[in-house]
């Protein structure tokens, strides 16, 4: 078609129809603007169940304004929490029943439906356009518009607008949930800190203060919370009470355990019931409490007399206990199945003796079974970086964990705790290797030995100085270096480690030494007096120096004093 | 360590005051390699709060050289410590172990 062959008449009718056009569209703006208006607190209330059903109706007025309709409706679904929606303008002209099949229908095709002949209350029929509000790939509701049967039919302009105000609806509804889901969210990790504060809560902060006795403790729950838990008591017996329980799985459901086992277990503690009594009464409450959950764990008790050393030993399901007595080390493993997985359970306790300087360690298998590039860590490497030698619980601990961290790859997997206990009270004194220092030793001796008898203060002074004295002439050979002496006593017995990090290594002819007589050789006597006032003397060359190990069972007044109380 | 050395009718008398170790027992070396006339001395261990195995070496030193001249290395007045230690070496068997320096030297002899 040319220009010319459009006539005036065509031109009039053309412009009539975008006259129209412009006018209906600027009417929808309008209106869209002016629902857009109310909709959004409208929405961002209706959410929360917390609209009243004045806003609803101010809404839905609106919205029949807005599109010059006589009816108009709002439904939303059910979403999680909130109970479904449903208002009619004005109140009270349509029965939810006579719109539900529609409504169904629009939720279950996703598409908007056009004339539908919905009853009314007053006896009419109307026709009723309803449009799917949709977020993302769901039908979360439907917003309708009716007119009297009678009265007009829809025109297209009224179904652009009533799409367009659903996707603002839609709109709405996605950012009210996402704000919803961060609020639950934010809800959610403020109450599983506050479970993780209250976990940590009841983890010990501090060292038993007992006499003869050291304990360090790491606990790290590989999220927020976890399933591990320890604990420590003195109990009603004198005896030192420790607990470690480890319940299978983590985050919540196993803090929640854990946080029952724990009270068991200081409960038990305080009614001294022996380790293995105990384990069985945990496994029973666990068993009966539990028994839904198809929830396990594993748990020690460790009982320790810290004024003789004797310690009693229970555990189901635990790692293995690692103790070192004497300078060997010795593993304990269960003796009976994780409480939870049978009704009754028949644990055996281990027993055995610690002298000064011995060691316990007590962890869960978030230690040993650290992931690194070659598979687990393994308890044999946990045992093998306290470096086999006498250190105070916290340096033992501090190696151990550290290893652990350095050794890992990836995140931790798993809740960590680690307790190490060494018996006895722990001395250190580091020294230059120079004949002039040595007067440190008389002092330590006595700091060691403080309510000992002068005897035998003079005597452990004596095997200390003369050692030191060897190391410097025959280790060192006068070269300069350093002398480390951690020493350990209980009640009842002395052990002192002395390592030096010289090059050379001692030969046979000063380790054996020459038993003292009164002949008049001169020199050598210095092996000969350390081996009379030591019960036990052991050598060890290591890779990057050598190190003494001496015993010495104490017979002085405060051991006689101790022996006699117990 | 002090040590003092006087030199009276019947022997030497000296006196040591202090350790007796590793780190003082050279001036107790150099005493018997200054007093090389000499063959009775009485040593005044009364001062003496600590010796070691080295200081005991050093008493042996000294009494062979002595004992080789015919004389002898008599020790005065030990503390309870420094007892205990020659008892544990068995020096209480070596050395003759009296109260006062005139015991010492079997003289009326005294500081």
């Amino acid at each position: 078609m040319t220009e010319t062959d459009v006539s005036q008449a065509d031109v009039y009718r053309l412009r009539d129809h975008v006259q129209r056009l412009e006018s209906e569209l600027e009417e929808m703006t309008a209106a869209l603007a002016a629902t857009n208006d109310v909709l959004v607190p409208l929405l961002q209330a209706s959410i929360g169940n917390i609209v009243s059903e004045d806003d609803i109706v101010r809404f839905l007025k609106t919205i029949s304004s807005a599109v010059n309709a006589s009816f108009s409706a709002l439904y939303l679904a059910p979403q999680g929490e909130n109970e479904a929606l449903w208002q009619a303008f004005p109140a009270d002209v349509l029965d939810f029943h006579n719109v539900e099949p529609v409504l169904v229908e629009i939720l279950r095709q996703n598409r908007a439906q056009y004339d539908a002949r919905v009853p009314m209350h007053s006896g009419i029929t109307a026709r009723w356009m309803f449009a799917p509000i949709r977020v993302g790939q769901s039908t979360v509701g439907a917003i309708g518009v009716g007119i009297v049967l009678t009265e007009r039919e829809f025109r297209a302009s009224d179904a652009s607008a009533i799409t367009r105000i659903t996707e603002r609806v839609a709109d709405q509804l996605i950012r009210v949930m996402l704000q919803q889901s961060m609020a639950r969210e934010a809800h959610m990790a403020e109450q599983i800190r506050i479970a993780g504060e209250i976990q940590r809560s009841i983890q010990p902060i501090s060292a038993p203060d007992v006499p003869g006795l050291e304990l360090a403790s790491y606990w790290e729950p590989a999220y927020e919370v976890g399933g591990d838990a320890w604990g420590w008591t003195v109990r009603p017996d004198g005896r030192l009470g420790i607990f470690l329980v480890d319940v299978a799985g983590k985050g919540l459901p196993a803090a929640m355990a854990a946080f029952g086992l724990h009270t068991l277990l200081r409960g038990g503690m305080g009614l001294a019931l022996d380790a293995t009594s105990l384990l069985q009464t945990l496994n029973r409450t666990f068993y009966e409490s539990f028994t839904r959950t198809e929830m396990i764990a594993t748990a020690c008790v460790v009982i320790i007399d810290f004024r003789t050393g004797d310690v009693e030993v229970a555990s189901a399901g635990h790692t293995p206990l690692v103790v070192r007595l004497q300078g060997e080390w010795k593993q304990f493993p269960a003796s009976a199945p994780p409480v939870g997985a049978l009704q009754h359970i028949e644990p055996v306790a281990h027993q055995f003796a610690m002298l000064a300087g011995d060691s316990l360690l007590l962890y869960s298998d978030g230690i040993t079974e650290t992931v690194t590039d070659q598979g687990w860590w393994g308890t044999d490497n946990m045992i093998s970086v306290t470096d086999n030698v006498l250190s105070p619980a916290q340096t033992m601990m501090d190696r151990i964990v550290t290893a652990a961290h350095l050794a890992r790859v990836g995140p931790v997997s798993d809740d960590q705790t680690l307790i190490c206990v060494v018996f006895g009270q722990h001395e250190h004194l580091s020294l230059p290797a120079r004949f002039d220092v040595l007067g440190e030793v008389g002092p330590f001796a006595e700091k060691l030995l403080p309510e000992d008898d002068w005897l035998e203060v003079s005597q452990v002074h004596l095997a200390l100085h003369e050692l030191c004295t060897n190391i410097i002439q025959h280790a060192y050979a006068f070269e300069s270096g350093q002398i480390d002496i951690d020493a350990t006593r209980d009640a009842s017995s002395l052990l002192i480690e002395i390592r030096d990090w010289a090059s050379n290594r001692y030969d046979d002819s000063v380790i054996l030494h020459r038993p003292v007589s009164s002949d008049l050789q001169i020199g050598g006597w210095g092996m000969s007096i350390i081996h009379k006032v030591m019960d036990r003397v052991e050598y060890s060359r290591l890779p990057d120096g050598n190190m003494w190990r001496l015993f010495r069972r104490l017979q002085s007044t405060s051991s006689r004093k101790q022996e006699s109380r117990s | 360590m002090e040590i003092r050395r006087r030199t009276l009718k019947h022997g030497t008398v000296i006196w040591l005051d202090g350790r007796l170790d590793a780190a003082t027992v050279q001036l107790l070396r150099d005493e018997w390699s200054t007093a090389e006339n000499e063959k009775h001395f009485a040593l005044d261990m009364s001062g003496v709060t600590f010796i070691d195995s080295l200081g005991l070496a050093a008493l042996v030193s000294g009494l062979k050289l002595a004992r080789q001249r015919g004389g002898d290395v008599v020790l005065v007045n030990p503390s309870d410590r420094v007892r205990t230690i020659l008892e544990l070496t068995v020096m209480d068997k070596v050395f003759r172990i009296v109260a006062t320096v005139s015991e010492a030297l079997g003289s009326s002899e005294n500081d």
